[in-house]
């Protein structure tokens, strides 16, 4: 696997919370910190839907971009309040190659199916939502009766049914996090429906807990081959449903991921989380923090390869802002008033 | 100037009512040996009266590499960190707050209705205000009931490094020493 097989950087100009954003990413892990509504997950699911289309998967941008984002028209996606003859623009470099995506009034344009992709590195993007404990008869509803979820729900369902055979050669290792199911998963592919299975007895999906729910979809990703060196992982909101003691597990799979070739983003609101890529990284990891931040009309992004040089960070302030509040109850003084949130 | 130091951090208590060091205070027990103070009489570091009338007490922690030989820095610094973070610690500073609460007791003091307890806390690398909250929780865990249910004081516990010291106390300045 060549070393440049990673999203290197991405500007979005007019694109629904961006005025002009521009991001430089590493290999390891890219973490995006910002509010609700900051556009995290925006940037994730744009990113997704253009490398479907350098990956050939789908070859239209603006076709992915309208399921992805559940849109029939995708000059929704442009920055509201934009001019109406302002264009939007996502350019970026993926594997050493330049691409772009247009979005005029009039018309669209794409450049940058990159040649050296193969099929199989598709990228995969975990949605917030659990969907191991939903896949029986989800993808032939999606079919028949156009479901109102997004594509990045479908695809995660459809991959967790698909087995790969092949690809032998490139299969990732995970230590240690296999053992937090308590028990082997199984999948029937009579009724699309996975099943834990533990020396007690054999559990249907939906009665396992959402939190292990999460853990078992990265253990299925990974054993039927769609997390292989060389694609690219999009997780939102890995924290949801899982108690912080699950969490340095699961923080210690993303970076096994990232040391065995898998570029990994997500988008986070969980202090436990940053915290523990901070503690558990190496120096020859590479991480790098995105702060989102909303102006009136825009939002910027700061980045910063040390989390505590993150500015700003809206879940530390947010712990500063409890922990003044307790100290003062617990000294019956106030800190001065320019030090506060 | 009424200047105290204690765990390499000197305190200016000048305007404070007044300031009562715990370990003085058992030196001039008769047969108070130091086993019997580090054991039985187990106590806070101060015991400070307000001009206000309120009370605080003040336990100090810090790790100041300058009065430790270098060689032995590296050890010493794994071995507070360990003892910061264990729950051993935050029993021992409980049980700071109870043996000082039974002294006073038994030496026929009055015990304050309310007590400010507050640990002073200088690390040797800096922690974030979520860690910090974690630490105050963990020690306000072993104080609160049901652990004490007897306890008639009411409490109000926090953890602070030096810096917050002296934003919340300026009256009351620190400096490591």
């Amino acid at each position: 696997m060549p070393d440049n097989s990673y999203h290197q950087s991405l500007r979005l100009e007019n694109f629904t919370a961006f005025k002009d954003a521009k991001f430089e990413f590493v290999p390891g892990v890219n973490a995006f910190v910002g509010e609700n509504g900051t556009g995290k997950t925006h940037v994730m699911k744009a990113m997704y839907a253009v490398q479907l289309a350098q990956a050939r998967e789908i070859n239209s941008v603006s076709y992915n971009l309208g399921r992805v984002f559940q849109t029939a028209n995708i000059r929704d996606l442009t920055r509201l309040g934009s001019a109406t003859d302002v264009w939007t623009r996502f350019n970026g470099v993926y594997r050493d190659q330049d691409w772009v995506f247009d979005l005029l009034p009039d018309k669209e344009s794409w450049t940058g199916t990159v040649t050296q992709i193969r099929s199989s590195e598709r990228p995969i993007f975990i949605p917030a939502m659990d969907m191991m404990g939903h896949t029986k008869g989800f993808i032939a509803a999606a079919n028949e009766i156009n479901l109102d979820f997004d594509q990045t729900v479908i695809d995660i369902v459809s991959l967790l049914s698909l087995e790969r055979s092949n690809l032998h050669d490139r299969v990732v290792h995970l230590d240690g996090i296999s053992e937090l199911l308590g028990g082997e998963l199984e999948f029937d592919a009579s009724t699309n429906r996975f099943y834990l299975v533990t020396d007690k007895g054999r559990l249907p999906m939906p009665l396992v807990a959402e939190g292990l729910r999460k853990i078992a979809t990265l253990l299925r990703l990974v054993k039927n081959k769609w997390l292989i060196p060389g694609t690219t992982l999009f997780w939102d909101e890995p924290e949801v449903n899982l108690n912080p003691k699950l969490m340095d597990e699961v923080v210690s799979a993303i970076l096994q991921l990232t040391r065995q070739g898998i570029q990994v983003f997500i988008a986070t609101h969980s202090y436990v989380i940053l915290k523990e890529l901070d503690l558990q990284s190496k120096n020859s990891d590479s991480l790098r923090y995105f702060s989102f931040v909303q102006t009136h009309d825009d939002t910027k992004v700061n980045a910063s390869e040390d989390l505590a040089s993150l500015e700003p960070n809206p879940i530390l302030e947010q712990y500063n802002y409890l922990y003044d509040r307790e100290l003062t109850r617990a000294t019956g003084r106030n800190r001065p008033v320019e030090h506060v949130r | 100037m009424s200047m105290f130091v204690e765990s390499s951090i000197q305190f200016d208590f000048t305007n404070a009512q007044n300031v009562i060091e715990y370990e003085l205070l058992l030196k001039g027990l008769p047969g108070a040996s130091s086993t019997i103070r580090n054991t039985f009489w187990k106590g806070i570091d101060f015991h400070i009266e307000e001009m206000s009338g309120e009370i605080i007490w003040l336990e100090v922690k810090s790790w100041n590499p300058k009065n430790i030989p270098a060689k032995k820095r590296g050890g010493s610094r794994r071995s507070f960190q360990c003892k910061m973070k264990s729950t051993a610690f935050a029993a021992a500073t409980r049980n700071k707050f109870l043996g000082t609460s039974a002294y006073f007791a038994w030496d026929n003091r009055a015990l304050p209705a309310k007590v400010r307890f507050l640990l002073l806390f200088e690390p040797p690398h800096p922690i974030d205000s979520a860690l910090m909250l974690t630490f105050s929780d963990k020690i306000k865990s072993q104080l609160m009931p049901p652990k004490v249910v007897s306890f008639r004081t009411r409490i109000e516990i926090g953890a602070m490094n030096l810096a917050e010291w002296n934003k919340r106390f300026p009256d009351y300045p620190a400096s490591l020493i």
